[in-house]
């Protein structure tokens, strides 16, 4: 009579499963319950002002009306497409500094542990602050106004955060010099795992800095940058606070993000079914968009891991295929 | 096609001298070998040709182009680097290409060029392969063809071997050897294995702590080290040097001091000139020197011959080993004089015995002069027949005086 026995395997999965036991519920409590919790409210008409808890939200049930309602909301949509036009310019030209600081680093620079001192300080300022901060420098009477009138005299007149146009022009600059040196830290160390010595024999071949780059640094940096490019779209996408702090949104919607516009929902009109809605679409929306992103990623970084086998030692290789 | 030359080229690294300035010269087509331990600047001499370092000092030449300031991309030199620096994310048609690819010539030019180069080095099958799917000898190959593509006048090898293991370094060296052939290109080789410099190049340049200590063909420096330094580095195992006085008005050199086993030797021929010089300037330590035989010179060891029956330039030592080692068919014995630490190497089959005094039979062409301050060998007469010239007669280069401390 023997005992039915557990594989070592079988036996390591169970006292695995029973360590993260602790931990899946705690998932539950923080995760699982109040995305449940939302998508109830979301099929609703409730609000706090009704004067009654969550719970009995059910007594004014609408299915999927929220969702219809979103689907047409101009407002929304507005906030929509100022956040994509807000991605679509600001990333990019991270990305591109960002690239630009990093290829001056590895190409070696003067002074560096200095400069990289400075090209780091933006991203350690809290947003909430950095966005007070140009709240103050985009003054009619700030200090930029003030540099700008050294060569261009009318500058002083510039109103930049209540002109529609030059206010989403500062909030821009402001995110620039708030997520660059994230950029830059990223891409270089991307740029830093290129191995030096193919760079050097790429050179010795003959090859300047665009080919360099093109043909060796960038094929091998490409996982690091649809990181980086994936990182900033997503946390920019949600921007908020600098916004917060140094337009409010204005002047009118001018520079309202989506998540500015979701707490405007939220803590003005109370329209807490609605943002629950809302925030469900974007949820869904956004991780299938990162989902394949990720995809990608790892996909090529899949491809790098081929290339690492590759750089083994080459006296740990057999001398013959 | 081109030469390389070197003037005074030297290297700095804030207060370190990774080089000394040094002179060299490569001529057209030669192989030649950069012989030195690690640390030696030898690496540091390739990549000043290379372009890679700047020079501190002096003028390099390719020819009669001065090359000093221009930029690596365009000195147009093949550089074969220690682990290949192949880029494993490409074809390894993608890797013999990129030298045109960069320049821009046209794709039906890269294509024959490529497939040319391909059979040269037995790669056709491969082309299309990822270039991190070859074994070591593919990649040394593509290595070499993917320099070797763009025609460069001068090719430079950064210790190309060191990565194999040692039968498969065998057949690259003959392989490398065939391979600078048939390109006839001029080949700079760095290497510290002197067995590799000493049957590949043409001429090898012995360096040693950033500075050149010897320029020759691997004969003249195996036949006529100029230093003790190279004395010791080349050959193993290496030569036995001992502290020697000179004794008898510069006629006989005495080793070992009061210590037992402790004789003279007659000055070799060729050094006579060099000692009665030495002896004639005079000076506290004229008379200290250095000896040297290599351990394979040594002949014997035979016994109860008598003194002076091995005709003319033939000397004999007795001494006693301590230790007797056997490896493959060579038999080394070990014999200590005054604290110095000897070795001969005889052939197997030669009985050795421990603790029996044998005797040390040696050609005095076999016998090298040091200064003991500057570790320089004495100037001698080039090595031909052995002259006849009987001891005790004045050298060519005036009477010997009596100097004897």
């Amino acid at each position: 009579m023997s005992e039915p026995t557990l594989s070592l395997a079988d036996e390591r999965l169970t006292l695995a499963n029973r360590f993260l036991l602790p931990t899946q519920l705690l998932l539950v409590f923080i995760v699982a319950f109040p995305l449940l919790m939302q998508l109830y409210v979301s099929m609703t008409w409730w609000t706090p002002l009704d004067g009654e808890s969550w719970i009995q939200a059910w007594r004014s049930w609408n299915w999927f009306d929220n969702f219809r309602y979103l689907a047409v909301d101009s407002d929304l949509w507005a906030a929509i497409w100022r956040t994509v036009l807000f991605v679509v310019i600001a990333v990019p030209i991270q990305f591109l500094l960002g690239l630009f600081l990093a290829t001056m680093f590895v190409e070696g620079v003067r002074g560096r542990p200095v400069l990289y001192s400075i090209v780091l300080m933006p991203m350690m300022v809290v947003p909430a602050v950095a966005g007070y901060i140009f709240f103050l420098v985009f003054q009619q009477q700030g200090p930029l106004n003030a540099l700008l009138a050294t060569f261009w005299p009318e500058a002083s007149n510039l109103n930049w955060l209540s002109d529609v146009d030059r206010a989403f022009v500062a909030v821009i600059i402001a995110d620039v010099w708030q997520w660059t040196p994230l950029m830059f830290l990223l891409l270089y160390a991307g740029l830093m795992a290129v191995p030096e010595d193919q760079l050097r024999a790429a050179r010795i071949l003959g090859a300047g800095w665009w080919h360099r780059f093109r043909y060796i640094a960038l094929p091998r940096m490409k996982t690091v940058m649809i990181i980086a490019l994936a990182l900033r779209t997503i946390e920019c996408f949600k921007i908020f606070d600098m916004l917060y702090v140094m337009t409010g949104g204005g002047p009118g919607v001018a520079t309202e993000s989506l998540s500015l516009y979701l707490y405007k929902l939220t803590f003005q009109d109370l329209e807490w079914s609605y943002v629950a809605a809302i925030g469900l679409t974007v949820l869904v929306v956004l991780s299938a968009v990162a989902g394949l992103l990720i995809n990608r990623a790892a996909k090529a970084a899949n491809r790098d891991v081929v290339d690492a086998g590759a750089r083994t030692p080459l006296a740990a290789r057999p001398a013959e295929a | 096609m081109s030469s390389i030359t070197l003037e005074g080229v030297g290297k700095r690294f804030g207060n370190f001298t990774a080089v000394q300035r040094m002179d060299l010269a490569v001529e057209n087509g030669e192989f030649v070998a950069i012989l030195g331990p690690s640390g030696c600047g030898k690496s540091t001499t390739m990549n000043m040709v290379a372009g890679l370092e700047s020079v501190s000092d002096g003028r390099i030449r390719f020819g009669d182009r001065d090359v000093t300031d221009e930029p690596v991309e365009r000195r147009g030199v093949g550089f074969v680097f220690q682990n290949y620096a192949i880029f494993t994310h490409m074809s390894v048609r993608r890797n013999l290409e990129f030298g045109l690819l960069v320049q821009g010539r046209p794709a039906s030019e890269r294509r024959r060029a490529v497939e040319r180069m391909a059979e040269f080095m037995e790669l056709t099958a491969r082309l299309d392969q990822n270039a991190a799917t070859l074994s070591v000898n593919e990649l040394q190959k593509l290595a070499i063809g993917r320099s070797a593509i763009v025609e460069p006048a001068i090719f430079l090898l950064d210790e190309p071997l060191s990565n194999l293991d040692a039968a498969f370094r065998e057949r690259m060296r003959s392989d490398l050897r065939q391979i600078q052939q048939r390109l006839g290109q001029t080949m700079l080789y760095v290497t510290h294995d002197q067995i590799e410099a000493m049957g590949l190049a043409d001429r090898i340049a012995v360096m040693s702590n950033g500075e050149l200590q010897q320029f020759d063909t691997p004969g003249n420096i195996y036949r006529e080290p100029a230093n003790v330094y190279v004395a010791r580095f080349i050959g193993a195992p290496s030569m036995n040097i001992l502290p020697a006085e000179l004794v008898e008005g510069g006629r006989r050199v005495r080793v070992g001091g009061n210590a037992s086993g402790a004789t003279s030797l007659e000055v070799p021929t060729r050094y006579r000139g060099a000692v009665s010089d030495r002896l004639a300037r005079g000076g506290l330590r004229s008379t200290s020197l250095l000896l040297g035989f290599r351990p394979e010179a040594v002949d014997g060891p035979s016994s109860g011959a008598e003194p002076g029956s091995d005709g003319p330039g033939v000397m004999r030592w007795s001494l006693a080993p301590t230790l007797i080692e056997t490896v493959g068919r060579r038999r080394i014995g070990h014999f200590e004089l005054a604290g110095t630490q000897l070795r001969g190497t005889w052939h197997r089959s030669v009985p050795l015995c421990a603790g029996v005094p044998v005797d040390l039979v040696l050609g005095e062409r076999n016998l090298y002069l040091f200064d003991a301050d500057d570790e320089r060998a004495l100037p001698s007469e080039p090595m031909g027949e052995p002259s006849r010239q009987l001891v005790g007669e004045p050298g060519p280069r005036g009477g010997i005086t009596g100097v004897s401390s």
